[in-house]
């Protein structure tokens, strides 16, 4: 009888890496480092720290800054889907699109944020400056990821769609959404990198408003980081790192990389 | 009967034209390959006969919906042998589940592929996979079947096993076979009638009247092989 090939279908790589192990790797080690530089810049460690820093109060801040983000990736994701698909509509679209979505791209958002916030000031709805800004940065990674999702999947794969009659709701979820997988997820981790990266931005809107508007900052653990540096506050700088540290590689444990361990299942030879 | 025929077809992608006027037909219940060099535009042929292109200019008519075998299988890597074979009938709404479960389940006894019911592709050899794409073929019962290169990537043994068993189904299912080879070999060992296409037209015919199983090393097969090689 013929070997049958045994691979895992839980995935290529299977990692053998222990969870414990894994967890001190990705959450234990990034903050253990962050409190080491923290001692190399000066922060004398003493009691005090564990008992003025208000750690409910970032932890909240945290949820805020949190939501900002997943309300802008829900958006983003939205309306990502949608301009990919768009893109492998024909030839012609994709001709148009792609280098129309590479200079959208390739706008400096930071550039244009005061324009976002004074909008957003006169219509008197400030948390949606700092959600539009995060929208941009990460539409264009789901964007672009998509896109190269679909020109990755074989040709045959619509054909044997076309051929057993699975049209309309069903292509989409049995066929066309199963096979993005993969480049969605890639896309997501991508897109959120870039949301916690430009959220300290995000978050402190009086940096981008001319003299004599007063606006205050945004509630979240970016404006949070902002403010105990500017008021010299070490300790309440460290713990608001510390948080947003481990906030990321507890996100990256417990969501991207069971995701992307998910989406090897979804990967065409 | 013939299931059947092209009138005049033409096929063009811009300014390159791969189909160049061709007439052909097909008769109920038999095997025909089509042979020919890469680029000479077979496969595009077997995909107007399948649907999946229209022609640009010509008459095509096809008494039935044919199903397909693809070279790579593509097989949904999300989905185990039952999904994979249960895509081939679940679109039917004039069948009922447990009459697509049961449809099923015959074809995968009928491909021997009862053990790796619940395998996903990348589970499987190439010779399985290849099984998987034949039973999600005739799972729906069609009565024409088209076969792009199925063997290519296979290993010989595998090939003539399936070989074995695709003539074996050929002739309990008494379907129509369009089967697209780069190999002459093949061709004579399975077809009814052998097409020779080159540059997107037909330069030749050859009916194959030797009763089966065929043996590739016969004087008369060596003679046919000889003679579809002249027009390579």
């Amino acid at each position: 009888m013929k070997q049958v090939h045994h691979y895992s279908h839980h995935g290529r790589h299977r990692n053998k890496i222990s969870f414990v192990r894994r967890l001190h790797l990705l959450v234990v080690l990034p903050v253990a480092l962050v409190l080491c530089a923290s001692v190399v810049f000066g922060l004398e460690f003493d009691q005090r720290i564990f008992t003025h820093i208000p750690w409910g109060l970032l932890l909240l801040q945290l949820t805020a800054t949190f939501l900002r983000l997943f309300i802008a990736y829900a958006l983003s994701v939205v309306c990502a889907i949608p301009l990919a698909l768009w893109t492998q509509k024909s030839r012609r679209a994709e001709e148009f699109l792609l280098p129309v979505f590479d200079v959208l791209e390739s706008f400096p958002m930071l550039a244009f944020f005061p324009v976002i916030v004074i909008f957003f000031i006169d219509i008197g709805y400030l948390n949606l400056a700092a959600v539009v800004m995060l929208f941009i940065t990460m539409l264009w990674s789901i964007v672009f990821n998509l896109v190269s999702g679909l020109k990755a999947i074989p040709r045959d794969v619509f054909s044997v769609a076309k051929m057993f009659h699975i049209g309309g709701l069903r292509y989409l979820l049995d066929i066309l959404f199963p096979a993005l997988f993969p480049s969605f997820v890639t896309g997501s981790i991508l897109a959120w990198a870039g949301g916690w990266n430009i959220i300290i931005v995000a978050e402190v809107l009086h940096a981008y408003v001319p003299s004599g508007v007063e606006v205050a900052d945004l509630f979240g653990i970016g404006s949070a980081l902002v403010s105990a540096s500017t008021s010299g506050d070490k300790a309440l700088f460290i713990a608001a790192i510390s948080i947003i540290v481990t906030a990321i590689m507890l996100l990256n444990f417990f969501v991207w990389q069971k995701l992307l361990h998910f989406a090897e299942r979804f990967k065409f030879e | 009967m013939n299931v059947i025929s092209f009138a005049a077809v033409t096929k063009s992608y811009g300014k390159i034209e791969v189909l160049k006027g061709i007439d052909f037909t097909v008769r109920q219940g038999f095997f025909v390959v089509i042979v020919g060099p890469s680029g000479c535009g077979k496969s595009t042929l077997l995909r107007i006969i399948a649907g999946l292109e229209k022609e640009t200019t010509g008459m095509v008519s096809v008494s039935d919906n044919p199903s397909m075998v693809f070279q790579n299988s593509t097989l949904l890597p999300w989905r185990d042998v039952s999904g994979n074979i249960m895509l081939g009938v679940e679109s039917k709404r004039d069948v009922s589940d447990s009459n697509k479960n049961l449809l099923v389940e015959q074809s995968i006894e009928l491909m021997g592929l009862t053990q790796y019911t619940s395998h996903f592709p990348r589970e499987l050899s190439g010779g399985q996979r290849q099984r998987v794409g034949i039973a999600r073929a005739i799972v729906g019962d069609p009565s024409i079947i088209l076969f792009d290169e199925p063997f290519s990537a296979l290993d010989a043994e595998t090939t003539e096993n399936l070989h074995r068993e695709i003539l074996d189904i050929w002739s309990k299912k008494q379907l129509t076979i369009i089967m697209v080879s780069h190999s002459l070999d093949e061709a004579i060992e399975l077809a009814d009638i052998i097409y020779v296409m080159k540059d997107g037209v037909i330069v030749h015919k050859e009916c194959i009247g030797m009763d089966r199983p065929r043996n590739n090393k016969d004087v008369h097969t060596e003679s046919i092989k000889a003679k579809l090689k002249s027009f390579f």
